[in-house]
């Protein structure tokens, strides 16, 4: 994906998660605040911010930071 | 009064046991769909005649672990066509299911294999850590299936491969059905565990003629048939799962849609339209998080949303019918009615927003005081409940059983009134409950752990408004000799202890609130919880919507 949308993105999750930076290598429930109540309201700002239409095949690869960058390279550039 | 418990000729069940009803649809409708389960991108299709065949070979399973009549079995899996297969597996030998939020904690979850007497337990691989971490907690651990979702190349099979090996057992249904003739309503079916204020989850026992009952009672309230298709959103270790999206449409001869929770709603529209699902349930908080997305569908097939769990603004219910042109009907519940006791009528016309409804014929609902006395309308009291949906006990915990039952009903610990129509309404909590999307958490059993860090002094955990979960959690800390603490040390201490849901969202030290010298208190040093709340409305929440 393109640079300016993969920085929006990071400083999304930086926000959403409260965190220092973003790691690709970061996942959903290895990080203690990424539960799945977090995840709905990062699925929300990703939302707000990138406008996409996720098909259901793809949410369960949004489980990972890079799994999310991939889903946006797909459905943003 | 009527005994609920004895269930007498007068009010015959159609059905013996859960099973029975299952068995009885698969040969009347062998070749309807019954179940559809999307688990990350495999999707499978079960007809009520194949599904049946695949329960006849689990039961062979357990049966040959050594599984009888009055054993327990717990399962910590995702909702998905493995769960129901293992579920009525259990359920037509008579086998107790004893199902595990998934987001426990190790010590939390062994909790609940230790209350419940959990004989073998069935996990995804995905929890293999905190399984493992099980049986060093309890010593002798029950016997564990591990179960993978991918093809066999891991240490770990697929359910397909375990049943595979009695594949004979689906070809037997003729003795399967006769064979399970055995398990009585009266049986206990499911041990459903709610949040305790001890600081464990307390088991709420359910029975078969629990489960039936309810299942019955909410698919003819909304006039459930053949053509109903759920789709299950809410997690199935909890009852509104259970029962409203999975046995109900069951009790109809419907379908249901199986996909895993708070991670599907990104796609919920897609989910409706591509299984063509006609009905769903759902807590408050998933309607704000659908507002909250950009993506408004309409044109779809949605007739109806059952909803409840916490209390539904009206703004939110108004703002989501308005957007999305589908009804929601609110009801109220408890784990201790197997799911809901009163919903809003299915005539749109004759809905009352911001009221939870007209009790379920299944049961009987009464606004009393503090003696036991009915209240007449207009007046707040306790809601009370009895009825074949009420459950028969708490597990192992004789004195909360006291105090629960008494003069013949079911207190909830909910207050409430009801209007001259016979329409009910909520008006708050007897005590502390929080309700964080959709899970219920006791401020009590946070603050016990905290109390266990040698630098707090004092501690107060309070439930305050969040945008899409209806609650969050704040704590507030005193330390000793006013000694530095961060954040991050509470939350280090905390993990692990307790699940992750129930952490606090935000942590803040007395020592760094001048105005806030002590944590309040009243006379008989009974925490303030209300003035902690006003105090974070005033002073805190700006700042901390700044920083999030």
């Amino acid at each position: 994906m393109n640079a300016e949308n993969r920085r929006r993105f990071e400083e999304l999750f930086i926000r959403t998660m409260k965190v220092d930076a973003c790691r690709h290598d970061m996942k959903m429930g290895a990080l203690t605040q990424w539960d799945s109540l977090k995840h709905v309201e990062l699925l929300t700002e990703i939302d707000e911010a990138f406008g996409i239409q996720v098909e259901p095949t793809d949410l369960w690869k949004m489980a990972t930071v890079q799994g999310i960058l991939d889903v946006l390279a797909k459905y943003v550039d | 009064m009527r005994d609920y418990q004895r269930i007498e000729p007068a009010h015959a069940f159609a059905y013996q046991n859960v099973f029975a009803l299952l068995e009885s649809r698969a040969r009347l409708h062998p070749d309807q769909l019954f179940v559809t389960s999307l688990f990350q991108d495999v999707e499978e299709r079960y007809t009520y005649g194949e599904f049946v065949r695949r329960v006849a070979m689990a039961r062979s399973f357990l049966r040959a672990k050594g599984l009888i009549r009055g054993d327990a079995v717990n399962l910590i899996i995702q909702n998905s066509a493995d769960f129901l297969i293992l579920y009525f597996a259990a359920l037509s030998l008579g086998v107790v299911v004893s199902p595990i939020n998934y987001n426990f904690t190790a010590r939390e979850m062994s909790y609940i294999v230790k209350d419940s007497r959990g004989r073998m337990l069935f996990a995804e691989e995905e929890y293999l850590p905190r399984v493992e971490a099980i049986g060093r907690e309890l010593g002798v651990a029950p016997e564990v299936v591990v179960l993978s979702r991918n093809p066999a190349s891991g240490p770990y099979p697929r359910l397909s491969d375990v049943l595979e090996e009695h594949a004979a057992a689906g070809e037997r249904l003729e003795a399967l059905a006769a064979e399970s003739s055995g398990v009585e309503l009266q049986d206990r079916a499911v041990i459903i565990y709610t949040s305790g204020t001890s600081g464990y989850p307390k088991g709420a026992i359910l029975t078969h003629a629990n489960l039936l009952a309810d299942a019955q009672a909410i698919a003819e309230w909304f006039g459930w048939d053949r053509s109903t298709r759920t789709l299950c959103i809410l997690p199935l270790f909890h009852n509104n799962g259970q029962v409203v999206t999975l046995l109900a449409p069951l009790w109809a001869g419907g379908s249901t849609v199986m996909v895993k929770g708070n991670i599907s709603l990104a796609a919920f529209w897609d989910l409706v339209g591509r299984y063509e699902a006609n009905w769903t349930s759902v807590i408050p908080t998933i309607l704000s998080v659908l507002l909250a997305f950009k993506g408004k569908r309409t044109g779809h097939g949605l007739r109806g949303i059952v909803c409840g769990g916490a209390l539904l603004p009206k703004r939110v219910q108004l703002d989501f019918e308005t957007t999305f042109g589908v009804p929601i009907f609110e009801g109220y519940g408890l784990t201790e009615t197997t799911s809901f006791s009163c919903f809003n009528p299915l005539d749109v016309e004759r809905r009352t927003i911001g009221s939870i409804g007209l009790p379920l014929p299944v049961n009987e609902m009464a606004i009393l005081d503090e003696d036991g006395h009915l209240l007449p309308p207009g007046e707040v009291g306790e809601i009370c409940i009895r009825g074949f949906n009420v459950f028969l006990e708490y597990c192992n915990l004789p004195e909360r059983n006291e105090k629960a039952f008494r003069g013949g009903w079911f207190h909830s610990g909910d207050y409430g009134s009801r209007d001259e129509r016979g329409f009910y309404y909520i008006q708050g909590r007897k005590d502390d409950l929080i309700i964080k999307g959709g899970e219920n958490i006791y401020p009590r059993e946070i603050e016990n752990v905290l109390y266990g860090h040698p630098k707090v002094k004092d501690c107060a955990v309070v439930g305050v408004e969040h945008r899409l979960w209806g609650e969050t959690l704040v704590a507030f800390v005193e330390t000793v000799d006013g000694q530095p603490m961060t954040a991050a040390e509470v939350e280090g201490f905390l993990k692990n202890r307790i699940a992750d849901y129930k952490l606090p969202s935000e942590c803040y030290f007395l020592r760094d609130l001048p105005d806030l010298p002590e944590i309040p208190k009243g006379p008989t040093k009974k925490l303030l919880r209300t003035e902690l709340r006003k105090y974070y409305d005033a002073h805190l929440r700006q700042a901390a919507r700044r920083e999030g």
